[in-house]
C-alpha cells in the first residue's frame, strides 16, 4: 500500500475494535492496556532484526505485529506492519529502513487515540 | 468445557482468551509443539479437551502440522476425529487459505483474523460448543 493509500486509512478504529469484541468494553480496555505496554518491545525487537539484516526476523516480527494491531483496531500501523512484511521478503532495504521511521510515528498517534479512550 | 488455545500473539491470545471465558476453563501455549504436548497429556490423562483453538502461523511447529499430530494422538487411542476434540483454525488472511481448506477434513472450523467474537460464537454454535 502506497503512502496516499494509507491517509484513508483510520489510525484506531474503535468502532470496529468494538463491534468485534460485541461491545465487551472491560475485555476491549484490557486489551488496548496489554497493547500500549507491550507494542514498544516488539517495535524494538523489529528494529534489532533490521540492524541485524536478518529478514526472516523481520518478517515474522512484522507478522505478529500486524496481528496484534488488527485485534485492536490499529489499522493504519497494521497497514504498515503488512507492508514491512512484504517489503521484508524483497529486500528493498531502502524502503524498509522508511517504513521503520514511519511505524514509529504510526505507533505514536495509535498510542494518543488510545489513550483518549482508554481514559475516558 | 476444557478448552486448549494455542496462539503465539499476546493480544489474539487475549483476546480468545477473553471471549471463551465463559465457556469452561482454559489452558494457553504459544506455539504448536506445546499444543500437541497440551493435548497429548490431556488425552493421557482421560481428560481430553473438548475444544482447541490453533493459530495457523506458529513457531516451532505450526498450526496445520499441530493439526494433524493432535488428531494422530486421538486415533492412537481410538478416537475418530468425529469423536475427538473440536478443532477451531484460526488464520491470518496472509495465511494460505487453501491449505487451511485442504485440512478441513481433519478441524471443525476456521475463521480469519482479527477474531470476531459473534463469529467466532457462531461458529461454537454449529459444531456444537456452545
Ligand atoms: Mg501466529
Amino acid at each position: 500500500m502506497d503512502a496516499d493509500a494509507r491517509t484513508n486509512v483510520p489510525v484506531f478504529d474503535v468502532a470496529g475494535v468494538k463491534r468485534r469484541l460485541m461491545h465487551d468494553d472491560a475485555l476491549m480496555l484490557m486489551v488496548l492496556q496489554v497493547f500500549m505496554q507491550e507494542m514498544p518491545k516488539q517495535i524494538e525487537q523489529l528494529k534489532a532484526a533490521h540492524a541485524a539484516a536478518d529478514m526472516a526476523g523481520v518478517k515474522l516480527q512484522a507478522h505478529s505485529i500486524k496481528g496484534a494491531c488488527g485485534n485492536v483496531g490499529a489499522t493504519a500501523m497494521q497497514a504498515l506492519a503488512l507492508e514491512v512484511g512484504i517489503t521484508a521478503e524483497t529486500c528493498n532495504r531502502n524502503r524498509l529502513a522508511g517504513l521503520m521511521d514511519e511505524i514509529d510515528a504510526a505507533q505514536h498517534a495509535v498510542y494518543i487515540a488510545m489513550q483518549k479512550i482508554a481514559e475516558a | 468445557m476444557r478448552i486448549l488455545i494455542a496462539e503465539d500473539e499476546l493480544i489474539s491470545r487475549l483476546v480468545l482468551q477473553g471471549i471463551l471465558e465463559g465457556f469452561g476453563s482454559i489452558n494457553t501455549v504459544v506455539n504448536g509443539e506445546e499444543a500437541v504436548i497440551a493435548a497429548g497429556m490431556a488425552l493421557e490423562q482421560g481428560r481430553p479437551y473438548d475444544l482447541i483453538c490453533l493459530d495457523v502461523m506458529m513457531p516451532r511447529l505450526d498450526g496445520l502440522e499441530a493439526l494433524c499430530r493432535i488428531r494422530a494422538l486421538e486415533v492412537k487411542r481410538g478416537i475418530t476425529s468425529s469423536r475427538g476434540a473440536k478443532v477451531v483454525m484460526i488464520s491470518a488472511l496472509d495465511d494460505p487459505k487453501k491449505i487451511v481448506t485442504a485440512f478441513k477434513g481433519l478441524c471443525d472450523a476456521y475463521i480469519i483474523k482479527p477474531v470476531d467474537k459473534a463469529e467466532l460464537l457462531k461458529k461454537l454454535k454449529e459444531i456444537g460448543c456452545s
